[in-house]
């Protein structure tokens, strides 16, 4: 008992000294304050309009969740990759590996402390998500079962890494034998969900209807039942028993794999601050001709931007991705004209799936501007960021573009091709913008992640409204939507140069803020 | 007129605590200045300040009588502690990088590449920045800034985490760029790489300067060897 107390004692400090780290910083205190502050509002909100919403039926929603979690923990149980392990640091792994803690106490109390501040983790970075598209007419009590059932989930996700990784190659072996049909399994719900709610085609709804059971798994969130919740949770614990069993003298392994997820942390972030860290794709060297046909002046950071991307991406990712959006610009023309449920979720999915580049790329800034080489050109430096943002526009912008080719082949309609054609760049250069305004107020990690990201969700909410409005008026005014779009576009862009400006003053002389990114 | 790097009144606070008190100090063409002090003297947050990446509380930064502005990356170039490249770039990629940025005259590639061959780095023109040591990102860096045709060179601690090899090759590349005419300014605490290479010091403790002169200078004010002359100023 008195080895957990130590371990309890450790962990409690530094997490109050994180607190305290916050609470010298009244700028960031009070960000935070506001922050919980409209989380609490959001939510209180809903709960009270929840009130005077009728039902509604979200049983596709609900299969989709549910369907694509088992499917995940089901593939992450087969395989059992990515980076895992339990020491946070070095200093901890010496620290305990050193003490007289026996690992079969130690290594438990780690994976449990690991499985509850990830999946907590996961919850505070997905809470805006959740709150976002989570269906309006749930009841309270189905909403705090959801969320519990959800943690439970994440905790019981989480728990079976470890175990996993250390088995034996037989059960390694079994595992995956028996864990790749269960996904297949899962995942049969949803396709015949999909089937119906797509209209694929009558040969597809057919078979879909003859051969697949009309099961509904995601009546564990419709009907909720703290049954499911245990059953999450044993199997978590069912997990860290068998952890329990074979960490008997697991230090070793438990080391091994701590500091293989340590260095691939310490890469990710090194290469955010801007160290020079290499490539993903594994070569030392690059054939470079002598006379390059690079542009001049700050243009060459988009020549650098195209360089980095044929470096770090792969040739068939460069091909596959632009595909992949022109596949989606078809589907979202051809099958939006008899679907438009499929048609919204499209759109969401392209809003935010830009959203959250925005917030990444933001995010990679502050190594832009820590290498003396920024610095060189005679160039203000609102000049340099935009020039910067250009260069990382390149490839959302090409995809974009093949997004925009795959509605045209559809042949969909002119006015919603001219709608994404022109809209969509100025969407995604508006995003850009935004991320890197609020990257400037304050480049810290955690803050993006805590009350920055509620800003910038109010700041895309807010700067959506001007080219909103203006293309109401344009498209009212001159009869014409190209004017109206063409307006709208203008504004966004405008709005992006002001945005700029607000990045760059604040940045302006102030690296001891990049300095604490 | 003064020519080459002319600091006055220096000042640079964060909150209550003040980094750098009103400073002051020169640094011309084809000399070499070290700035020397303990830990947390101000050191750093004096090449911040002269760089850019500072905003200065007080002062002025001028070269050759000319006050600089905010955007002064093309006169003052700073390679701090940790020489950051640009990690999938070549060696010759950030040459081309730089060239372009800078709109260079045409012969700029001949030049390049004779400064990579100055500078030892031509057999490394094809590797790329994440692979190379930290000896290599300061002599790209170095070779990046000269073609620039940068006339001040800050160095932020630049002989730590260099194997002896490293140190002396970088002390030649700096007395070879004092001999062009570039002035140069290096911050450490080592102060026996200062005696080697420095003109000119300035002790700064708690942002203050409490001594500047030739080597032979500082030590004369004092009693025993350099670095009982160093603590005895700085304790």
């Amino acid at each position: 008992m008195i080895w957990l107390r130590a371990l309890f004692y450790a962990d409690g400090r530094a997490f109050i000294n994180g607190l305290r780290q916050i609470r010298r910083s009244p700028g960031r205190a009070v960000g935070w304050i506001l922050y919980t502050l409209v989380i609490a509002l959001f939510i209180v909100s809903r709960v009270l309009a929840n009130h005077f919403r009728p039902a509604v039926n979200n049983t596709a929603q609900a299969d989709y969740i549910v369907c694509g979690f088992l499917v995940i923990f089901f593939l992450y149980l087969a395989f059992g990759i990515g980076a895992i392990g339990l020491f946070r640091s070095r200093a901890e792994a010496h620290f305990i590996v050193g003490s007289p803690v026996p690992p079969h106490i130690a290594i438990p109390y780690l994976q449990i402390r690991d499985a509850v501040t990830q999946s907590w983790m996961s919850l505070f970075r997905g809470i805006y998500f959740l709150l976002i598209f989570a269906p309006w007419n749930i009841p309270v009590a189905q909403a705090a079962n959801n969320i519990a059932l959800v943690l439970a989930s994440f905790i019981a996700l989480i728990s079976i890494g470890v175990p996993r990784r250390l088995a034996s190659r037989p059960y390694a072996i079994l595992t995956m034998a028996v864990c790749l049909p269960l996904a297949l399994v899962c995942a049969l719900p949803a396709i015949r969900t999909a089937v119906f709610q797509v209209h694929l085609s009558p040969v597809a709804m057919s078979l879909a209807y003859r051969y697949i059971p009309a099961w509904h798994p995601g009546s564990v969130l419709e009907h909720p039942s703290w049954a499911w919740v245990l059953l999450a949770l044993g199997v978590a614990a069912a997990a860290i028993g068998v952890l329990v069993l074979r960490t008997r003298n697991a230090y070793p392994e438990v080391y091994a794999l701590s500091m293989r997820r340590l260095e691939v942390m310490e890469r990710f972030r090194a290469r955010r601050r801007g160290a020079a860290v290499a490539p993903k794709r594994v070569y030392t060297s690059a054939r470079s001709p002598k006379a390059y046909h690079a542009p001049a002046g700050l243009a060459i950071f988009v020549w650098k931007a195209s360089i980095e991307i044929r470096r770090q991406m792969s040739p068939s990712a460069l091909i596959v991705i632009p595909i992949i959006c022109a596949v989606a610009g078809f589907a979202l023309s051809h099958f939006s004209q008899s679907n438009v449920g499929f048609y919204s979720l499209l759109i969401n999915f392209s809003v935010v799936g830009t959203f959250v580049f925005s917030v990444r790329g933001a995010m990679g800034l502050s190594a832009e501007l820590r290498r003396p080489l920024f610095w060189l050109a005679r160039a203000t430096l609102l000049q340099r960021l935009a020039a910067v943002c250009g260069g990382r526009l390149l490839l959302p912008l090409v995809n974009a573009a093949a997004f925009v080719l795959g509605i045209a082949l559809a042949g969909g309609d002119a006015n919603r091709l001219l709608i994404v054609g022109i809209g969509a760049p100025a969407y995604i250069i508006l995003q850009v913008g935004i991320g890197t305004a609020v990257f400037a107020i304050s480049p810290r990690m955690l803050d993006q992640r805590g009350p920055l990201s509620g800003l910038r969700i109010l700041l895309a909410l807010l700067f959506l409204l001007p080219p909103g409005v203006t293309y109401g008026l344009g498209a009212w005014q001159m009869h014409s939507l190209l004017a109206g779009i063409l307006a709208a576009a203008l504004v966004a862009l405008a709005e992006t140069a002001v945005l700029l400006v607000f990045a760059a003053s604040l940045l302006a002389g102030r690296a001891d803020r990049l300095s604490a990114a | 007129m003064a020519s080459g790097l002319v600091v006055t009144n220096l000042a640079k606070s964060f909150g209550q605590k003040a980094a750098l008190n009103e400073v002051s100090f020169a640094a011309a063409p084809g000399e070499i200045v070290g700035l020397i002090g303990p830990n947390g003297a101000g050191k750093s947050t004096a090449f911040a300040c002269l760089s850019g990446f500072l905003r200065p509380d007080t002062g002025t930064i001028a070269f050759n009588g000319e006050e600089l502005g905010g955007d002064r990356g093309r006169i003052i170039s700073l390679i701090p502690e940790t020489p950051e490249v640009y990690p999938l770039l070549t060696v010759w990629e950030h040459v081309v990088f730089v060239a372009r940025l800078c709109r260079l005259p045409d012969d700029w590639a001949t030049r390049g590449e004779a400064l990579l061959a100055r500078f030892g780095m031509l057999s490394e023109r094809d590797t790329l920045g994440s692979t190379l040591s930290k000896g290599m990102r300061q002599k790209t860096l170095i070779a990046a800034t000269v073609l620039a045709g940068t006339p001040v060179l800050l160095l932020d601690e630049p002989l730590i985490g260099l194997d002896p090899l490293g140190q002396r090759e970088l002390r030649e590349i700096l007395r070879q760029l004092r001999s062009d005419g570039t002035a140069i300014m290096i911050s450490t605490h080592q102060l026996e790489a200062a005696e080697a290479l420095c003109d000119r010091v300035i002790i700064l403790k708690d942002g203050r300067a409490v001594a500047t002169g030739t080597i032979e200078e500082i030590r004369s004010a004092g009693t025993g060897s350099l670095e009982d002359v160093f603590l005895e100023i700085t304790g």
